[in-house]
């Protein structure tokens, strides 16, 4: 009687400390799952918008050369073009920037499936198979059924043990290396508006002082949508082609902030995971937010 | 960014000129064919293209002073990768470890069945 009163209680720990374990470590591999796919959507955003800034550069040759083509002097012909050049960001720089922001995504992509992967319920199913596999060799005396369920009980905690460990011991590692992610994003940011403030100012100046025998008044009146006589004609398109400019670079600029704006919230929900009680709603809190500024980048563009 | 002070010094001031000159090209230019013809305007032309490569070759510049600031960051990110998938195999291996086991025992049962034990 007293054996089975042990054993009672003995089964009755396991489960308990099944429950209370499984509440925490389910806790921590669902933020691991939820910072994982968030940190990809960073590292794909923030890749995408080195491309956007590279691409940006046709843009800038295209409209570089017409206006050279415009303030030249009608005397000099048009048959030989100004010399245009390419203003070209070195390429591989450029390059390098959106490999590491995809391998980034990539190394997010891995900590998701090392959280939302069930390799507790994997293991102890192959605990449990491997345990009807005795039983069913006759010659073998079955193994008592609490103590086959204990086993796959027991295999199953240490492996979530060991995920909930693992994602933790992840998350510090990506924490540090966000943290440099971040500041190489910051060092560039002034480059960044270096470029789009000289691809702006090549254009918009000179078009400005574009002389007014240059417009065909019919033609622009096909692209100007505003009302006005002919003789505003001119000033109008001018004023709408910077504002088509400047509408593109702000939302560049706005892509750069939210990435940014991301990178930090990124950083902040890895910095609350490593702490010894993290706070789950703050981290939630920082995720979210990241879902919200991609979100809107994602309607923005 | 990690700014060298002369350097940003000189970057401003070749930004200045070159604003300069885009928001005074039509009368630079109009200048120049009158008192030299063609060849006066490509001059001012090739003037101003050299200043826009002495500004993105400081552009260009930055960008490689910035990656050399984290020199190892690739390779730490395709570290962190690794480490992150190699413990992925290693949860994994638990539950292949105990298939393995599992089909030894369904060989071992089937031997005992084919020789009557």
């Amino acid at each position: 009687m007293s054996q089975t009163i042990k054993r009672s209680i003995s089964a009755l720990l396991i489960a308990g400390l099944l429950i209370l374990s499984g509440c925490d470590e389910g806790a921590v591999r669902k933020l691991g799952a939820k910072i994982g796919s968030r940190g990809q959507d960073v590292g794909t955003a923030a890749a995408k918008v080195i491309a956007e800034l590279d691409e940006f550069e046709q843009v800038d040759y295209e409209q570089r050369l017409r206006v050279g083509i415009l303030v030249r002097p009608p005397a000099m012909g048009t048959e030989d073009l100004p010399i245009v050049d390419h203003n070209k960001l070195e390429q591989d720089q450029i390059t390098q920037r959106e490999k590491l922001y995809k391998q980034l995504a990539k190394a997010y992509a891995a900590l998701q499936t090392l959280s939302e992967t069930a390799f507790a319920d994997q293991s102890a199913a192959a605990v449990t198979e491997l345990n009807n596999s005795i039983n069913n060799i006759k010659a073998v005396p079955n193994i008592p059924v609490g103590v086959s369920s204990a086993l796959s009980g027991l295999t199953g905690l240490i492996v979530d043990r060991k995920q909930a460990k693992d994602i933790r011991k992840y998350s510090l590692t990506l924490a540090n290396l966000i943290k440099a992610h971040r500041a190489l994003w910051e060092s560039d940011r002034q480059i960044w508006d270096n470029y789009l403030a000289r691809i702006r100012s090549a254009y918009i100046d000179q078009l400005n002082k574009t002389e007014a025998d240059r417009f065909d008044l019919q033609q622009l009146r096909k692209i100007v949508t505003y009302p006005y006589a002919d003789s505003y004609l001119i000033n109008t398109y001018k004023a709408q082609e910077a504002a088509r400019l400047d509408s593109r670079i702000t939302e560049i600029k706005e892509h750069l902030d939210a990435v940014d704006e991301a990178f930090s919230q990124l950083e902040k929900a890895h910095k609350e995971l490593t702490e010894e009680k993290p706070s789950y709603d703050d981290i939630v809190s920082s995720l979210d937010r990241i879902v919200t500024i991609l979100g809107e980048l994602k309607t923005n563009s | 960014m990690n700014n060298d002070p002369k350097k940003d010094a000189v970057l401003e001031e070749i930004g200045e000129a070159l604003n300069a000159y885009e928001s005074n090209s039509v009368d630079l230019i109009n200048r120049a064919f009158q008192e030299g013809g063609p060849q006066a305007v490509k001059a001012v032309e090739a003037e101003y293209t050299a200043l826009q490569h002495a500004y993105y070759d400081l552009l260009n510049r930055q960008l490689v002073t910035n990656s050399a600031t984290y020199p190892n960051l690739m390779d730490q990110t395709i570290d962190a990768t690794n480490q992150i998938k190699n413990s992925i195999s290693g949860l994994e291996k638990v539950a292949n470890v105990f298939k393995a086991m599992k089909q030894t025992v369904d060989l071992v049962g089937r031997v005992l069945v084919l020789f009557g034990v």
